[in-house]
């Protein structure tokens, strides 16, 4: 028999953040790996969905061979508990679906059976980070909807600046996402990283009604092929490297980002499926 | 937005340029002037249409896209056994979806060797669909399935041995209850598990219960007598004490009171929950001590490791007769049927047909 005491004080929800990129290549996947990672040597206790449904790797860049996937979880073929795998310093990871076609949107019953599964962890996740896939599919666009914080990834080629720019435009005019947050991957220095930021904020701010925070960048690293190619986290395998410092760093700044407001749409962690039923 | 550097011997003329490309609305982004030369960055914005043209939505696109992945998610399967293992690049050859359908196996549990055998057979295999119904088929044939009570002379005897804890027991009670209820045929029960008091008390309360008599003979010679005395029954079961394979002493007890003259049909029976080196030393340690017919896996319900019901019947080669999956007598055994196990190769849940 449990006892719930109710002694008035609400734990917060885990804070939920999409990690997005628009272009495909910019590190994203490698961002998400180190930074869960970080925040779990902060004690802190992490989720990682692996939403690149068509394709995810986080599995691979870690070096895990999970047994089943988000499709076995979305077809109701396995429990959560079941398709949650370990990963280094305890993270959990919800590996994504190799089988799914990711082209294909999730429909409303995947949707909800994707919340409600999640819900599950109650308070057993202080964070969840969600690697979305690159493109403006409708997936990504679900996933980032359904955060609380996007965390858009961009690197110095003009490439990545126009597509992480494009992805803020479709959130906001079809979604009416108002707020991002900006990282800058491999970059030489930090004067490139602002200088990066405040390219793509300046057009924001002339186009959109958006405001962009400047979360931080992760340098260029000789030590990050290294890492990837052992399959392990850089922040384990060469915790001395500018990018493990550059990820410590970030994990501090994620770990202490102010509960957000609440959107108008369903979102993870929010039980608004739940109280509903 | 679209982005682009422009360049003037002056700063005006650079602008100008910005001007006649992106119009009124651009943005400056940076401005540098050196000795007769100017260099601007400057971005315009674009509209929704635009970025999904970007992004190709295009269903032309999506349809190719959708193929590259396929072949990417291949790839990176590939990517991931190769590190563990460098002959899964040849299953690469073998066709679509090769590499994947061996790591589905593996991760059942299905031996390394043994998978990368079914994808080779299935992948020169005559018949048609896909490789993953060829594999399927190539399981069916490999694995065989039995019905140990059909045909012969009766009474058919049928010996259920196996280590300890399998649960023999339970299984007897199983057949007998399925046997009297669906084919109303007349069973008789013979505990030979006389050593360990109240050894056969379990079965003697399910006998009870399902309305069949039995009988625990203690001797050869009882046993004997017991087999006379059903001599008009349909079908004996005869449940044996669990038996270590690797002690001899306990296998030659085994064989002394089952060998001579009757005709025995046996069932080596063993948990599909266990190792595959205890599986394969209990197939070692009972063929050696009496020839075994056919195999029954219990606690189907407790793993979804069902590839070491693969690996097992490839070991000891004989056909699988029973799966259980949990402790309802008599609901929670199956006839093993062609296909069921591949299903459970696949993950399908408990195939089987009743039986």
């Amino acid at each position: 028999m449990v006892r719930t005491v109710d002694c008035g004080v609400k734990r917060n929800p885990p804070n939920v953040i999409a990690i997005t990129s628009g272009k495909g290549g910019v590190g994203k996947t490698n961002v998400v790996a180190n930074l869960a990672v970080s925040l779990a040597m902060m004690d802190m206790k992490v989720l990682v969905l692996d939403a690149d449904l068509g394709l995810g790797n986080l599995d691979v860049l870690l070096g895990l061979t999970p047994r089943f996937n988000l499709g076995h979880l979305l077809r109701g073929e396995r429990t959560l508990d079941e398709v949650v795998i370990r990963g280094p310093k305890g993270i959990r990871i919800l590996p994504a679906a190799s089988g799914i076609n990711e082209l294909t949107s999730l429909g409303p019953a995947e949707k909800l059976s994707l919340f409600t599964q999640i819900e599950g962890f109650g308070d057993d996740v202080d964070i969840m980070l969600i690697d979305t896939a690159a493109g403006i599919s409708q997936n990504v666009l679900f996933f980032n909807i359904a955060a609380r914080e996007t965390i858009v990834v961009a690197s110095p080629e003009p490439t990545s600046i126009v597509d992480a720019y494009a992805l803020m435009k479709v959130l906001h005019l079809k979604h009416g996402e108002k707020r991002f947050r900006l990282l800058i991957n491999s970059v030489r220095n930090s004067k490139e990283g602002l200088e990066v930021y405040k390219h793509i904020s300046r057009v924001a701010l002339r186009y959109l009604s958006v405001s962009m925070d400047y979360l931080g960048f992760i340098p260029f690293d000789e030590f990050l092929p290294k890492a990837v190619r052992g399959q392990m986290a850089l922040v384990e395998l060469f915790p001395d490297s500018r990018a493990a410092k550059a990820f410590r760093d970030l994990a501090g700044v994620v770990r202490e980002l102010p509960p957000s407001e609440p959107k108008d749409n369903v979102q993870f962690f929010l039980g608004r499926f739940t109280q509903a039923g | 937005m679209h982005i682009k550097r422009f360049r003037g011997k002056i700063l005006e003329e650079a602008l100008r340029a910005v001007k006649a490309a992106f119009g009124d609305d651009a943005v400056i982004l940076s401005t540098k002037k050196g000795e007769g030369f100017a260099e601007v960055l400057a971005a315009v914005d674009f509209d929704v249409a635009e970025i999904e043209k970007r992004f190709g939505e295009d269903t032309a696109v999506k349809r190719e896209l959708d193929g590259l992945k396929g072949e990417l998610s291949e790839i990176r399967c590939l990517f991931s056994s190769a590190v563990k293992d460098g002959a899964v690049r040849e299953l690469a050859g073998l066709g679509p979806g090769a590499v994947k359908l061996y790591e589905e196996m593996v991760r059942t549990g299905v031996r390394d060797e043994l998978s990368r055998n079914l994808v080779r057979a299935a992948a020169s295999e005559k018949g048609g669909g896909n490789l993953r119904d060829r594999v399927l088929r190539v399981i069916n044939e490999k694995t065989t399935v039995c019905n140990p009570l059909a045909g012969g002379e009766r009474p058919r005897l049928f010996a259920l041995l196996g280590p300890t804890g399998v649960g023999k027991t339970t299984t007897i009670a199983k057949i007998a209850a399925r046997l009297k209820v669906k084919g109303g045929a007349k069973v008789g029960l013979i505990s030979i598990d006389t050593a360990r008091p109240g050894a056969n008390e379990v079965l003697k309360a399910s006998a009870r219960a399902i309305g069949v008599p039995v009988d625990s003979p203690a001797t050869k010679e009882d046993f004997t007598r017991a087999l006379w005395k059903y001599k008009d029954r349909d079908v004996v079961l005869i449940d044996t004490p669990g038996k270590n394979p690797v002690d001899s002493k306990a296998m030659g007890q085994l064989r002394h009171m089952l060998a001579g003259g009757v005709p025995v049909k046996t069932a080596l029976v063993l948990s599909a929950t266990a190792r595959d080196e205890s599986l394969f030393n209990a197939c070692r340690g009972f063929a050696r001590a009496m020839p075994i017919d056919c195999l029954v896996f219990t606690r189907l319900d407790e793993t979804r490791q069902a590839g070491s019901i693969v690996n097992t019947s490839a070991f000891l080669k004989k056909p699988i007769a029973y799966l259980c999956d949990g402790q309802r007598i008599p609901d929670d055994i199956r006839m093993a049927s062609s296909g069921a196990i591949g299903n459970l190769v696949f993950g399908r849940g408990h195939g089987g047909e009743n039986g």
